[in-house]
C-alpha cells in the first residue's frame, strides 16, 4: 500500500520535519479507500511534527460512519485489525488535533468490540487486542471507563460488610482523580461519596436485610474519561439461619394414637413404623433476631442404609412460613419407597442463595417394616440397567422333512390310478393327429407348462407373462384350429 | 328291509352307470375321482401339521377345488343329454374353454403358492 510507503517515509525524514510531508500524505491518500490505508495515514500523520491537516482530520468522520454496529457493538468489516488500527490512528490523529469526531458511544462500542473476542477469523489477535485496548486507553480525548466490584466484595456477611469497586480503563488500570457516591434511598449503604483514592473505592454497609439488592451508583470522572452505562452494582447480603420449632411425630393411622414424638431437642429421633404409619415432621426456619422466613429449597431424604438408595420428599410451608413433611406409609412405601423396608437415615436439607451454605440436618434414624411380599422390592438405584439385545421373530416350526416328503410322493399316487383308470376305460389316443395345427398345439401347451415351471423356480411375472402372452397365442390359434378340424370330422361321421 | 332297498339301489346305481354313460364322460370321472384324491390328501396333512405357510396350503387346496370345479364345468357341458340347454356350444369349445381356465388358473396358483 503507497500509505506504508508514507508511513515510512514520515519515520525516517521525522529527524528533518519535512512540512511538506502532509501534502505527500493528503495526495496519496487521494487515491486510496481503504480504511487501513486511512488509518495508517492518520497514524502517519500524528507523528509528523506540526499542525494536524485539516483535510485528514476531517476524514475520520466519514472513515467512522463505514463501521458497522451490530447491538452493542461497533466494527470494521476486516475485523479486529482494521478495527484496532483505525483507532490506534484516530485517536492519535484526534488527540494532536484537540478534538475528535468520535462520538463517547461509538469508544464504548468499539471497547465492547476488541473485548468481545468476536473475530476469530484473524491471525495476531492478541496484538490487535493490545493495540486497540492501548488506543483506547491512553488517548487524552476519549477514553471508555468501566466499573467492577473488586474481591467479590458483592456478598455482604456481617463478618465483611464492604464493598470494594473500582472505575477503570480499558486496560484495567485504576483511573486516579475519579470518584464514585452511592445514591440515596439505598437500603444497605449510606448515601454520599465513597471514600477511596487513585480510582478505588470502598464503602461499609450498615444495615444487614437478607436479599439481593441493587445499589444505584454515579460515577464523576476527569475530563477526556467516558462515564460507563452501569448505574447499579447487585449485591447479596448473606446470613445465617437457625431451625426452630421441630416437632417429629409417628401416628399409627389404624389405631389413631401417636407411637413417638420428639422435639429433636436432645438430638436425632430413633423410630420404627410400618404400612399403618404417618410420619410428620414439622419445623420452622429463623432469621438471628426471631423472625421467621422462607427458603429455596428445604428437603427431607431418606437415605436407606441397606442399598443407599435416597428417596427425597419436599417440605411444604404454609402461611405462616412453618414447612411440614406429611408421608402415609400406606402409598409412600409402595410408590416412593419401592417397598424397600429397612433402616433409613433421614435428613433435613435446606438450601438458598442467601444463606452462607447448605444445611444438612440429621432428624432420625427409621427403620421401615414391610410385610414379606413373594416380589422383588423395586429397584430404584439409578445404576444402569441390564442392556437389552433384540431378539429377532423365531420362524415357526416346520414339519419334519421325513412327512412332508411322504406326502409329496402321496400326491403323485392318486395320478397313476387315474391313467390306469383311463386305460382301462379304453381312452384312446388314436385320434392324435400329427397335423401342423395339433403339433403346434400341444407343442404349445408344452411351452406354457414349462414357462410356468420356471416362474415357480425363480423368475418374477414380467418376464413370464412376457413370454406367455407369445405362446398363448399361437397356442390359441393352433387349437382353434384343431378343434374345429376335429368338429368337422365329427360332423362329417 | 331298507337295507335291501340301499343296496338294490347301489347294485343299480352301479349297473345303470357302467351301461349307459358314455365313455368320455367315465373318463372325465375319473379324473373328477383323481383330483378329489389330491384334495383330501392336501387337507389331511394341513391337519396333521399345521397351516403354516398358510398362502401355500390355500393355493393348493384352492387348485385342487377350482380344476374340480372346472372338470365339472367340462362334463356338463359334453353331456349329451344336455345338447338341447348348450345348443351354441360344442364339445370342442368346452374343452376349449376348461384348457383356457386352467391356464388362468395355473399362473394364479403358482404365484400365491409362494
Amino acid at each position: 500500500i503507497q500509505c506504508e510507503c508514507g508511513n515510512k517515509a514520515v519515520v525516517s525524514t521525522q529527524s528533518t520535519g519535512e512540512p511538506t510531508l502532509n501534502g505527500v500524505l493528503a495526495e496519496a491518500l487521494k487515491s486510496e479507500e481503504s480504511v487501513m490505508s486511512h488509518s495508517l495515514a492518520y497514524l502517519s500523520a500524528s507523528l509528523v511534527p506540526g499542525d494536524a491537516p485539516k483535510d485528514i482530520v476531517d476524514s475520520i468522520e466519514d472513515i467512522v460512519h463505514r463501521a458497522d454496529t451490530i447491538g452493542s457493538v461497533m466494527s470494521f468489516d476486516g475485523g479486529l485489525m482494521e478495527t484496532a488500527m483505525f483507532l490506534k490512528g484516530a485517536l492519535a490523529l484526534s488527540e494532536k488535533a484537540g478534538s475528535s469526531a468520535l462520538t463517547d458511544a461509538m469508544v464504548k462500542k468499539f471497547a465492547d468490540y476488541i473485548t468481545s473476542n468476536k473475530d476469530k477469523s484473524g491471525q495476531s489477535n492478541l496484538f490487535y487486542t493490545l493495540i486497540g485496548l492501548e488506543a483506547l486507553a491512553n488517548n487524552k480525548v476519549l477514553v471508555p471507563s468501566q466499573l467492577i466490584v473488586l474481591e467479590s466484595s458483592a456478598v455482604i456477611t456481617p463478618e465483611k460488610p464492604s464493598l470494594k469497586l473500582s472505575l477503570v480503563d480499558p486496560l484495567g488500570n485504576a483511573i486516579a482523580g475519579s470518584g464514585l457516591s452511592i445514591d440515596a434511598g439505598q437500603s444497605i449503604f449510606p448515601a454520599g461519596k465513597l471514600s477511596g483514592s487513585a480510582g478505588v473505592f470502598e464503602v461499609s454497609a450498615t444495615t444487614f436485610t437478607r436479599g439481593i439488592h441493587k445499589v444505584g451508583v454515579s460515577a464523576q470522572l476527569p475530563s477526556g474519561y467516558v462515564a460507563p452505562d452501569v448505574t447499579t452494582v447487585s449485591c447479596k447480603v448473606v446470613l445465617p439461619v437457625v431451625v426452630a420449632d421441630t416437632l417429629f411425630k409417628l401416628i399409627d393411622v389404624d389405631d389413631n394414637r401417636v407411637m413417638a414424638s420428639s422435639d429433636l431437642s436432645s438430638g436425632p429421633a430413633v423410630a420404627k413404623g410400618d404400612l399403618s404409619t404417618r410420619l410428620m415432621f414439622d419445623f420452622s426456619v429463623k432469621e438471628v433476631d426471631g423472625s421467621s422466613i422462607s427458603l429455596h429449597q428445604a428437603f427431607v431424604r431418606f437415605t436407606s442404609s441397606k442399598t443407599g438408595q435416597e428417596v427425597y420428599f419436599i417440605a411444604q410451608a404454609d402461611l405462616n412460613k412453618k414447612y411440614s413433611v406429611d408421608l402415609n406409609f400406606r402409598t409412600a412405601a409402595s410408590k416412593s419407597f419401592g417397598s424397600l423396608a429397612g433402616e433409613y437415615s433421614v435428613d433435613a436439607i435446606l438450601g438458598d442463595a442467601t444463606l452462607p451454605s447448605a444445611m444438612v440436618m440429621k432428624i432420625a434414624t427409621f427403620t421401615l417394616d414391610l410385610p414379606e411380599s413373594k416380589e422383588p422390592a423395586a429397584d430404584l438405584s439409578k445404576s444402569a440397567k441390564p442392556e437389552i439385545s433384540h431378539t429377532f421373530r423365531t420362524p415357526e416350526k416346520r414339519p419334519p422333512q421325513a412327512i412332508s416328503m411322504l406326502f409329496t410322493g402321496l400326491i403323485f399316487l392318486p395320478a397313476l390310478v387315474l391313467l390306469i383308470v383311463w386305460a382301462k376305460l379304453g381312452a384312446n389316443i388314436s385320434g392324435l393327429s400329427f397335423s401342423l395345427s395339433g403339433l403346434c398345439f400341444h407343442g404349445g401347451l408344452a411351452a406354457i407348462f414349462l414357462i410356468y415351471l420356471n416362474f415357480f423356480i425363480g423368475t418374477d411375472m414380467f418376464t413370464t407373462v412376457k413370454y406367455l402372452s407369445g405362446c398363448a397365442i399361437i397356442t390359441f390359434l393352433a387349437g382353434q384350429r384343431l378343434l374345429s378340424t376335429i368338429a368337422a370330422q365329427k360332423k362329417a361321421k | 328291509s331298507s337295507g335291501i332297498n340301499a343296496e338294490y339301489g347301489v347294485s343299480r346305481l352301479v349297473s345303470e352307470y357302467s351301461t349307459r354313460t358314455p365313455q368320455r364322460l367315465k373318463l372325465i370321472d375319473a379324473y373328477l375321482g383323481y383330483i378329489m384324491c389330491t384334495g383330501i390328501i392336501q387337507f389331511i396333512y394341513c391337519c396333521l401339521v399345521g397351516t403354516f405357510p398358510f398362502n401355500s396350503f390355500l393355493s393348493g387346496f384352492i387348485s385342487a377345488v377350482a380344476s374340480f370345479v372346472l372338470g365339472v364345468c367340462l362334463r356338463i357341458q359334453s353331456n349329451p343329454a344336455n345338447v338341447a340347454v348348450f345348443k351354441d356350444i360344442s364339445v370342442e369349445r368346452a374343452f376349449a374353454d376348461f384348457i383356457f381356465a386352467h391356464f388362468v388358473l395355473h399362473l394364479v396358483v403358482l404365484n400365491f403358492i409362494g
